[in-house]
């Protein structure tokens, strides 16, 4: 199974998406930060087949953080935004940077593993 | 009939108990220090961090099923915007903070036995 990233720094939301994809059978590497997500995609062998990133965060903002992804480590990793009801300009400015798909707080975990498995299927 | 509704963390969680119990442990534990932050944000009109707080707040409210809290933090959290009107975040605070009160007693009634003892 697929090995996903997970960046957000809400606590309970970072929990309860690591124990969704857990049951799901994913190997998950969940941070608090954009720039402990950077760092994780850098280690040489990370074998990250799924970025799910939350929008909103301190140090680097998930906006940069798909920035980065793309154009400065151009990686073609599939990234899976969290977004809040009414940041649609901002889900707009992610799929704009990059990003494939986006998941509204709070979802169900249907939807999380659907568009999970959507997405591994397509790399 | 209770404040708070389970059903999403359970569904969400699988039904796993220990970790449905280390949530709402936390969501308990750190609620007060949100109010706190949200409580100086408001005083000092800082809305930036207002909107911040409460925009991370939200989520969170609605894992444990206090939905229509959720729905007062998103609208508070519009009402902190740049284009939001300021002048109507008191009283939508204080009607939000009443009621997440309430809801807290509740809360930690029901699940005293996750709670640390003080020191």
């Amino acid at each position: 199974m697929a090995k996903i990233l997970v960046c957000e720094d809400d606590f309970m939301v970072l929990k309860t998406v690591e124990h969704r994809l857990k049951l799901d059978g994913y190997t998950v590497l969940a941070v608090t930060d954009g720039s402990k997500a950077i760092e994780a995609l850098k280690v040489p062998d990370s074998d990250i087949g799924l970025i799910i990133t939350d929008l909103l965060m301190p140090f680097i903002s998930g906006l940069e953080l798909i920035h980065q992804v793309r154009v400065e480590l151009n990686r073609e990793t599939p990234i899976i935004v969290l977004s809040k009801l009414g940041n649609e300009d901002t889900v707009l400015e992610a799929f704009n940077l990059g990003a494939d798909d986006y998941l509204t707080k709070p979802f169900s975990p249907n939807e999380l593993s659907i568009r999970v498995k959507k997405l591994l299927l397509r790399r | 009939m209770k404040q708070y509704n389970l059903d999403y963390l359970k569904e969400m969680s699988g039904g796993d108990a220990a970790f449905m119990d280390e949530m709402i442990g936390y969501f308990l534990e750190n609620s007060p220090s949100v109010i706190t932050r949200l409580d100086q944000c408001l005083q000092s009109g800082d809305w930036e961090g207002f909107r911040f707080a409460i925009h991370k707040f939200a989520p969170n409210l609605a894992i444990v099923g206090l939905n229509s809290l959720a729905e007062m933090a998103s609208r508070l959290e519009q009402l902190s915007g740049v284009s939001g009107d300021h002048g109507l975040i008191p009283a939508t605070y204080d009607g939000f903070r009443e009621r997440l009160s309430s809801a807290l007693d509740e809360m930690n009634l029901d699940f005293s036995h996750l709670l640390k003892p003080k020191s």
